[in-house]
């Protein structure tokens, strides 16, 4: 879980996620950038996220992020 | 293929392709309400082979196709199981790094998809401007085209672009895009002489299509555009494009302001039914 800013700023190295409520209303985040992010929470935790899963309220900040990867079993 | 008329069936047909698929592959990358709408037109239809999920959205006369599959083989599978896609115009993009959509373009050529048209995607960080190069004659004010000239900015946008590889708008979406400010024009004896068409959101604006009328070129209107768009985007921190690989000229300028080329690639595919 402790490293999910850190995966975010590989995909996007010019944002801060730390600081952004919204990442996709706030243009962090764009639709090729939510599937290279789940294929890299899928191969960094061992998981597979549901398609229903792959939503942007799911993806909106860091919160609903970790809350998602609750729902899919990771432990912090 | 089937008309599609929920979004959960499109949510589930794509989860059935990714369960247990290290290896998972796909183009299809809708933003809900895009999808929403998609399915409200009946522009959407879709049919699961070989473990794949396939869709295609009707534009215009053609039809782009989609695919969600668990591995590149069974993309190949799911495709020649698809025969009756042949019967229409399809065009597919494979979007990724080289080495992603690479073995995919393969499978595509083994399935009668030949390669039409290589985009590479561009991204430019907020900086200062170039010096601006003074001009003997100025060229007219940047201004905001008007709402029933949307008709028009389509007419131009449809003559200048490529309706296969270059998603082009709707008139709907032109209205929009007119509405909220999001096309800056120049205007020579108040027709519409050059046009630039942009989408931001938050921090990151797109550029989609930029284009000045022939008989209006090298007049100094296409920077004007440029120069008043990434003037304007004061809060937008990454500014992105896709381009034409062999489109030098337009590769050049867009150098020139600080655009270059992040990895990201789109290899347009037709099959048979497109000639051109």
């Amino acid at each position: 879980m402790k490293r999910l800013p850190e995966l975010l700023r590989e995909i996007r190295p010019e944002f801060d996620f730390t600081t952004s409520k919204d990442f996709i209303a706030d243009g962090m985040l764009d639709s090729f950038d939510l599937m290279t992010l789940v294929a890299t929470l899928d191969k960094t935790y061992g998981i597979s996220i549901q398609g229903t899963d792959i939503v942007p309220e799911n993806f909106k900040n860091l919160e609903t992020i970790e809350n998602l990867l609750r729902q899919c079993g990771v432990t912090a | 293929m089937a008309p599609v008329t929920r979004l959960n069936d499109v949510l589930e047909a794509v989860q059935r392709a990714r369960q247990n698929a290290p290896n998972f592959c796909t183009n299809f990358f809708p933003v809900e309400p895009v999808l929403r709408l998609w399915i409200q037109q009946g522009d959407l239809s879709a049919r699961s082979e070989a473990g794949c999920a396939f869709f295609l959205r009707r534009d215009r006369d053609f039809f782009h196709f989609y695919f969600a599959a668990p591995e590149a083989a069974a993309l190949g599978r799911g495709l020649a199981a698809l025969n009756d896609i042949h019967s229409e115009p399809v065009v597919v993009d494979l979007i990724g790094r080289p080495e992603s959509w690479q073995p995919l373009a393969a499978v595509f050529a083994g399935c009668r998809f030949r390669p039409y048209r290589r985009l590479v995607r561009l991204a430019r960080a907020a900086k200062p401007l170039p010096p601006l190069i003074p001009r003997d004659t100025p060229p007219p004010p940047v201004v905001w085209p008007d709402e029933a000239e949307s008709g028009r900015v389509l007419e131009l946008i449809e003559q200048f672009f490529d309706r296969y590889s270059d998603q082009l708008p709707t008139l709907d979406q032109v209205r929009a895009a007119v509405a909220a400010h999001q096309i800056l024009a120049v205007k020579v004896g108040g027709e519409l002489a050059a046009l630039l068409f942009y989408e931001t959101q938050g921090l990151t604006s797109l550029l989609r299509y930029w284009l000045v009328a022939r008989p209006h070129e090298s007049r100094g209107f296409s920077s004007a555009l440029l120069r008043e768009y990434l003037g304007s985007q004061t809060s937008v921190r990454r500014f992105l494009l896709w381009v034409a690989a062999q489109n030098e000229r337009a590769m050049g300028k867009y150098l020139q302001y600080g655009y270059a080329a992040d990895g990201l690639e789109d290899e347009i595919m037709v099959n048979e039914r497109i000639t051109a």
